[in-house]
């Protein structure tokens, strides 16, 4: 079917990229100025000056013959940037100096400094790990880039990490390159998301990272370079850079290290995140979720009083205020400072039952969204139930959702009590999380962490 | 005396050369296809405007269909809005029913 795209001029590369991507360098897109478009959009007749200025341009586009190109594009070659690099200087000061213009130049370094990936460091990295080092992991969206253990490695020690974390990074990258995980929205969206990444096991404690007060700060080395390095390895592998092909509109919150924290397993009073999705205590993993821009904070820290429940109706109170009920409903990471979640675990719940609590209280009435036009649908009904007949909505969960389209329902805000994922860390005194996305599970992974040479824990 | 990192020193002894990685890979060809044929006229044709969701595509598109309906009064404009601004889960079993609306189609707007 032949046709025609618009973009605006601030995402025509973006654009032209994905269709090269894709491979379908020839696709006809049409610019739209941007700095008329984003202003004139908001009704028809501001439109109409815009929609006038591109017509007789879409109309080309859509009845001028193809080209031979555009019918028939020449293959696309094998990009490969695996060379060695070689930097001189007049002492080190000026080669690292050297280095780090040219990996900034070339858009391989996120703008702070960078240690030099030398073959030496980079052997030493991937000895941290049984893998070989041409093992590949995955390809890493949105330009499929393959991320083997060696690359993954070079971003590693670019970001300060040891080789002992070397584990941790590449089970995490397992992660991200999962086909189950949706890494083109999470790196190139407009919503700025930003990864969460959640250690778990004893290879937490072994490695040190912070599980405590300043967990999400600075100062911490394997929070800080594990997270980093994972920036790195989706930067580099990926292929991404503002405003070409990642369109996080403001950046992203945490943008150097991600979010990258251990869950405190020692003072939780229920069993291990990992545990509960089925993993044996003595195993350690590494979750990479996501996050549209920072987490909500609830509960007083160390200047307000707070009790458990209140924590729990502050934050059923908020998702409910939201009132939105995604087509595919949404995804919550619920971190629990340990005080918090011992106060509620006193008060009987379990991991479980506060699913289950989170899962009922959140429920929002139809009344409240069976009125407004929503998406292009006449109401959010309507669009519920469009997305319960294409599959958005688990068939497995659609009776609860068509249930509740009725006058008197209530409308889940997940598909199931497991899209809360509760996991408990911070210090003491400490804060609460709430770190959300729209959509169920799409950006949630869990894997294993094995092959360590370096540590007591991951070997396996 | 010089330092030395990763590699061996010139001839001067204070010159540093380090050798070092490319932290980018391979990426693998994709397949390439040509784009479809073009029209020779929109007279008589259905020409599907697809509403990608993003705020304000509707305006524009509206705006472009008025344009349309004035200029090709043979052709007939199919208003066609994508279910979600989002791009993941279902919603690739979503875009082979664009080619069930019509003719040719218009996409917009990128943003």
């Amino acid at each position: 079917m032949p046709g025609v795209y618009f973009a605006t001029s601030e995402f025509i590369h973006d654009a032209k990229s994905a269709a090269r991507d894709n491979g379908m360098p020839g696709i006809r897109i049409l610019t739209l100025p941007a700095e008329k478009y984003y202003s004139a959009r908001s009704n028809k007749e501001e439109a109409q000056p815009l929609a006038t200025g591109c017509f007789e341009a879409m109309i080309d586009a859509l009845i001028r013959p193809l080209t031979t190109e555009e019918a028939n594009p020449s293959p696309i070659e094998k990009q490969r940037e695996d060379g060695n690099i070689q930097v001189s200087g007049d002492g080190f000061l000026s080669a690292f100096e050297k280095v780090n213009e040219l990996f900034l130049a070339n858009r391989w370094a996120d703008g702070l400094p960078i240690v030099p990936p030398t073959r030496e460091l980079v052997n030493a990295m991937v000895a941290g790990t049984t893998r070989l080092p041409q093992e590949v992991i995955g390809q890493v969206a949105p330009k499929n880039g393959t991320a083997t253990v060696e690359k993954i490695a070079v971003n590693a020690v670019m970001a300060g990490a040891k080789p002992e974390y070397f584990p941790v990074i590449l089970a995490a990258m397992e992660g991200f390159t999962d086909k189950k995980y949706d890494l083109t929205h999470v790196q190139a969206s407009t919503g700025s998301f930003t990864p969460v990444v959640i250690v778990d096991g004893p290879i937490a404690e072994e490695l040190g990272f912070n599980s405590g007060i300043g967990m999400l700060g600075h100062g911490w080395r394997p929070n800080s370079t594990v997270g980093r390095a994972l920036r790195l390895s989706l930067l580099n592998l990926g292929q991404t850079w503002p405003q070409v092909n990642d369109m996080a509109l403001t950046g992203r919150f945490e943008a150097y290290t991600f979010f990258t924290f251990a869950e405190d397993t020692v003072r939780s009073p229920w069993e291990p995140y990992h545990v509960s999705l089925g993993y044996k205590p003595e195993d350690s993993t590494v979750t990479v979720a996501t996050s549209v821009t920072s987490p909500l904070v609830f509960g007083g820290g160390a200047v307000m009083p707070w009790t458990g429940q209140g924590v729990i109706d502050s934050v059923i109170a908020r998702i409910r205020s939201g009132g939105v009920v995604w087509p595919h409903a949404q995804t919550f990471i619920l971190v629990l400072h340990p005080d918090c979640a011992i106060d509620l675990a006193k008060r009987g719940y379990t991991r479980k039952s506060l699913q289950e609590h989170l899962y009922e209280q959140t429920r929002v009435p139809y009344e409240k969204v069976a009125g407004p036009v929503f998406f292009g649908h006449d109401n959010e009904v309507d669009f519920i139930r469009t997305s319960i007949a294409d599959g958005r909505i688990r068939p497995d969960r659609a009776p609860v959702f068509l249930e509740a389209l009725k006058p008197g329902g209530r409308i889940p805000v997940v598909q199931s009590p497991d899209d809360f994922h509760i996991v408990v860390a911070g210090g003491s005194p400490g804060y609460d999380l709430l770190f959300s996305y729209p959509g169920t599970n799409w950006a949630n992974q869990t894997k294993r962490i094995s092959g360590a040479t370096l540590t007591k824990d991951g070997r396996s | 005396m010089a330092n030395v990192v990763g590699g061996l020193s010139s001839a001067d002894e204070a010159a540093v050369r380090l050798e070092v990685l490319n932290p980018r890979g391979e990426i693998p060809p994709p397949p390439t296809r040509g784009i479809n044929s073009r029209v020779s006229s929109l007279d008589g044709k259905k020409i599907v405007l697809v509403d990608n969701g993003k705020f304000g595509a509707n305006n524009f598109l509206d705006a472009l269909a008025d344009i349309l309906k004035e200029k090709y009064p043979k052709a007939t404009i199919v208003m066609y809005p994508k279910p979600t601004a989002q791009t993941i889960t279902n919603v690739p079993k979503w875009y082979p029913t664009v080619k069930q609306q019509g003719d040719l189609f218009v996409f917009g707007v990128g943003d």
